[in-house]
């Protein structure tokens, strides 16, 4: 049997500028050995000719560059969410638009619940869409009455509980907490705020989301999220990476069916710089062709919709406080230091321009003292650059991850609150910096939005909210440009895109098989186009078994 | 149920000791069941011969204490600390430098878990004016020297003595209910940090009421403060002792004790107070010993009128 595979499809998008379109492409060891023509790619001998995409188009495989594993962990749980969602077996997740629906919806996954001990946990909840109407214990007493039920909201940083958790952890009246919610008679609601009030959420109902992180299952799931999504190249963007978790990470990537390649980037907060390093050393040479080390993550501020991100004057439009650090900024500035001089890339979280301002004043010094071609530090979030900051970034040769799907889950929220009709308009301006010369890719932040770079790509070009509203229309981007940020793009910012991103002889043979053209469709669809297939090292991947 | 675990929470920008403080305390050695949960775990520094177990996430010291990294997720260790099958008496949470220690501290303000003890908070003496006044960090530092119940003015033999006085005037000015005690090299008694009587130190049972002052140093520390013990037969009322509490003056650091509130023979009360913040609850029954108050009081040398305390407290006693 041939040890050479060729796909043929309707259309090819190569994504290559040499050489655009194709209708063939032969694949030998997991790598691209021809693209062209059947002829062309039947040129290097006898082959298996594989025609199921014949009728179908074929791109480069999707690349998130910003996403977590965490998303995996939670698929063990019901999700709860607004918006309409994919689990990890391709099951539809309807959005749940009221309370009511919640906790309709709740009550079903209690009565499949067998051991009438164990607390019930979900995820996803987005209140900010019911009109101010809040959630609080009544709602969830009628779920039960006998089982603790804890519900994180999609922010992460909220959840309600039933009256049961609040008793079991010994909240009541007499409890003063700033982030223990309260009604107008004093009595809890059931909504915790924040980290304290969050432990006793945690310390009651949290043991299986717990045990969940630690399984190898959070990285099936996560990865058959992403396979789903048209995702070949996913990043954990966020890991301490223990000794278990790299256990798991090696075996579960080595598996012949894992159907994406995993970059896992090692959290640099909360860790001296020099036993970060230490890690990377030992991390990057066990680096697999399915799972990458040698990225570090760092921190500067929090985040826009929770009024925690950290901005320039004017501040935030509703009057709130400036947000804050997670690093001092000399530390930041330390830990920026080390790792550059220590030859690993630096992916940093800044949402707000002041927090963009300070990574660049450090990386500027940093470059200064030791200058170092290519090594395509990126600005993660990078949500509220001005011009200014982004000639800047293109002069010391930074990239950017811009989160896109921002414009549509919480542009109604910037729009209203956090920045305003003007500032809204230059939120995660792709447009801009295309112009200005940085090098750009796009994001879902799985799981605080879902991934799907098509539909990240489809908010990057029509930049319209929830709403409808169309949130500065001189930053929209190309459908071509967009296409270039989920592959290409992202690929560049892991210093991978000599190996994906484009369909190209030597690259490895992963794609993305799409039902339609994005190039030839109308831009507002580009979301709804049917994601097929991948094919990842030449091999048709498998979804998850039902 | 199990006893909740009393909590300190260390904050402080960087640079203002906070790991020098922590490695003295463990290093003292004359601290039991206590647990520390620190940031920067590499920067830990144990004389070894104190160490009986080291892993890459906790230090368990020969007399029991502990010391653990914080880690991914301060929640998650939270949680397993108190399911440890000896869970620590008292624990120290180092916040980071750039966190507001108050949204740690909130979680001994409710539940069965923690029990807040107080919130200190460590300021470079050198440096603070400087950092209250830096664009980006000024509102940071302020919403820690804010959050604090205790301010300690650490490396204050890096500043000349006026530099010093202008500064504990101008903390005193922003922060008036909280004392603020000067440090060098992060020197402070760990009793006030953690355990002003600790349930070793006994009180022999008195006959009638007594008060002493003791102005002795037991180290070199205990030359800042001054201390006070206060023991009587006679009841409480709730009313006009928690008033006594809350007028204290600042120069006041710390209170703690059992007391034999009126109306209440069979159980105790435990009083803590640490600068501004107190609590008076239920504790263990008085059992076969007789209810008797036992308060111990810490406060600035030189700084506390003691006759005036023993006037009042016996005042509310005879009325």
């Amino acid at each position: 049997m041939s040890n050479i595979t060729v796909f043929t499809a309707r259309e090819i998008i190569t994504m290559n500028p040499s050489q655009p379109e194709a209708h063939a492409i032969a694949v030998r060891d997991g790598r691209i050995l021809a693209v062209g023509s059947l002829e062309d790619a039947a040129a290097w001998g006898d082959y298996q000719l594989n025609t199921q995409f014949a009728d179908q188009v074929i791109m480069p495989g999707l690349v998130e560059g910003h996403s977590h594993v965490m998303q995996g962990t939670l698929w063990h749980f019901p999700y709860l969410g607004y918006f309409d969602r994919t689990g990890p077996d391709g099951k539809l997740w309807s959005g749940l638009a009221s309370i009511d629906a919640v906790v309709d919806a709740l009550c079903v996954f209690e009565q499949q619940m067998t051991n009438p001990n164990e607390p019930l946990f979900a995820w996803g909840f987005d209140p900010i869409y019911f009109g101010g109407t809040r959630m609080v214990l009544e709602h969830l007493d009628r779920v039960s009455s006998t089982r603790p039920i804890m519900i994180l909201h999609s922010n992460g940083h909220l959840a309600n509980t039933n009256r049961v958790l609040l008793e079991r952890a010994g909240i009541d009246k007499d409890t003063q907490v700033e982030g223990i919610l309260k009604d107008s008679h004093g009595k809890p609601t059931g909504e915790l705020q924040e980290f304290a009030a969050l432990y006793f959420g945690y310390a009651i109902a949290g043991d299986a989301y717990h045990l969940a992180s630690e399984a190898p299952s959070s990285l099936w799931n996560f990865a058959y999220s992403a396979q789903l999504a048209g995702v070949t190249t996913a990043t954990d963007l966020y890991n301490e990476v223990s000794d278990a978790t790299l256990t798991t990470f090696q075996q579960v990537s080595s598996e012949s069916n894992f159907p994406i390649r995993l970059v896992s980037a090692l959290t640099g907060t909360g860790i001296d710089p020099q036993q970060g390093i230490e890690k990377l050393h030992k991390l990057t040479p066990l680096s697999q062709e399915n799972l990458k080390f040698g990225i570090v993550k760092l921190f500067a501020d929090g985040s826009i919709q929770g009024l925690t991100g950290r901005l320039r004057w004017p501040g935030y439009y509703n009057g709130a406080e400036n947000g804050i650090w997670v690093t001092a900024p000399e530390q930041l500035e330390e830990q920026i230091l080390a790792y550059h001089q220590a030859g690993f890339q630096l992916h940093i979280h800044t949402n707000g321009d002041e927090a963009i301002q300070v990574a660049l004043d450090a990386l500027e010094k940093t470059l200064q003292l030791h200058p170092r071609p290519n090594h395509r530090h990126t600005l993660q979030h990078c949500q509220m650059p001005d011009r200014a900051q982004l000639k800047r970034m293109a002069t010391l040769g930074l990239c950017a991850n811009m989160f896109s799907n921002h414009l549509y889950y919480w542009g109604d929220v910037h729009y209203q609150q956090t920045m305003g009709p003007d500032r809204s308009c230059r939120m995660d301006p792709v447009a801009s910096a295309i112009r200005e010369g940085v090098a750009v890719a796009i994001h879902s932040d799985a799981p605080v939005t879902p991934i799907g770079p098509l539909f990240t790509a489809w908010c990057a070009v029509n930049r319209q909210t929830a709403s409808g509203r169309i949130l500065g229309s001189s930053e929209c981007i190309s459908v071509a440009q967009a296409l270039h940020a989920i592959t290409l793009g992202a690929a560049y910012t892991l210093h991978m895109d000599q190996d994906i991103g484009s369909i190209e002889v030597g690259k490895w043979a992963d794609f993305t098989v799409l039902a339609d053209n994005p190039l030839t469709t109308d831009p507002s669809k580009l979301k709804d186009i049917p994601i097929l297939n991948t094919v990842l090292g030449g091999k048709v991947t498998q979804t998850k078994d039902l | 149920m199990a006893k909740a675990i009393n909590l300190t929470v260390l904050g402080g920008f960087l640079g203002a000791g906070k790991t020098t403080f922590i490695n003295q305390i463990l290093s003292q050695n004359s601290l039991h069941n206590l647990a520390i949960l620190v940031n920067d775990f590499g920067k830990i520094n144990i004389d070894a011969q104190l160490i009986r177990h080291q892993s890459d996430e906790v230090i368990e010291l020969a007399n029991g204490c502990i010391c653990c990294s914080i880690g991914d997720s301060l929640t998650r260790t939270l949680i397993d600390l108190k399911r440890r099958p000896i869970p620590p008496e008292h624990l120290i949470i180092e916040a980071s430098g750039v966190a507001n220690p108050l949204k740690i501290a909130q979680l001994g303000m409710a539940g069965n878990d923690y029990a807040l003890d107080g919130i200190l908070v460590m300021a470079d003496a050198e440096t603070l004016e400087q950092q209250l006044l830096d664009q980006y960090v000024g509102s940071t530092v302020e919403r820690q020297l804010a959050a604090a119940d205790l301010i300690l003015l650490n490396k204050c033999d890096l500043v000349s003595p006026e530099a010093q006085q202008k500064l504990l005037k101008s903390l005193t000015r922003q922060y008036p209910k909280t004392p603020v005690l000067p440090s060098q090299k992060g020197a402070m008694p760990t009793k006030l940090l953690v355990n002003l009587s600790s349930r070793t130190q006994s009180f022999e049972t008195q006959k009638s009421t007594t008060y002493t002052p003791i102005h002795s140093a037991e180290d070199q520390h205990e030359l800042l403060f001054d201390r006070f013990s206060f023991t009587s037969p006679l009841a409480f009322k709730e009313e006009p002792f928690k008033y006594w509490l809350q007028q204290l003056p600042s120069s006041i650091l710390r209170v703690k004790g059992l007391i034999y509130l009126a109306g209440h023979s069979d159980d105790s009360y435990l009083v803590q107070k640490v600068g501004a913040r107190w609590t008076l609850k239920e504790s263990i029954p008085w059992g076969k010993q007789a209810a008797q108050t036992q308060l111990v009081m810490l406060g600035l040398a030189g700084q506390c009128d003691d006759e005036q305390f023993q006037a009042e407290l016996s005042e509310i006693l005879n009325n």
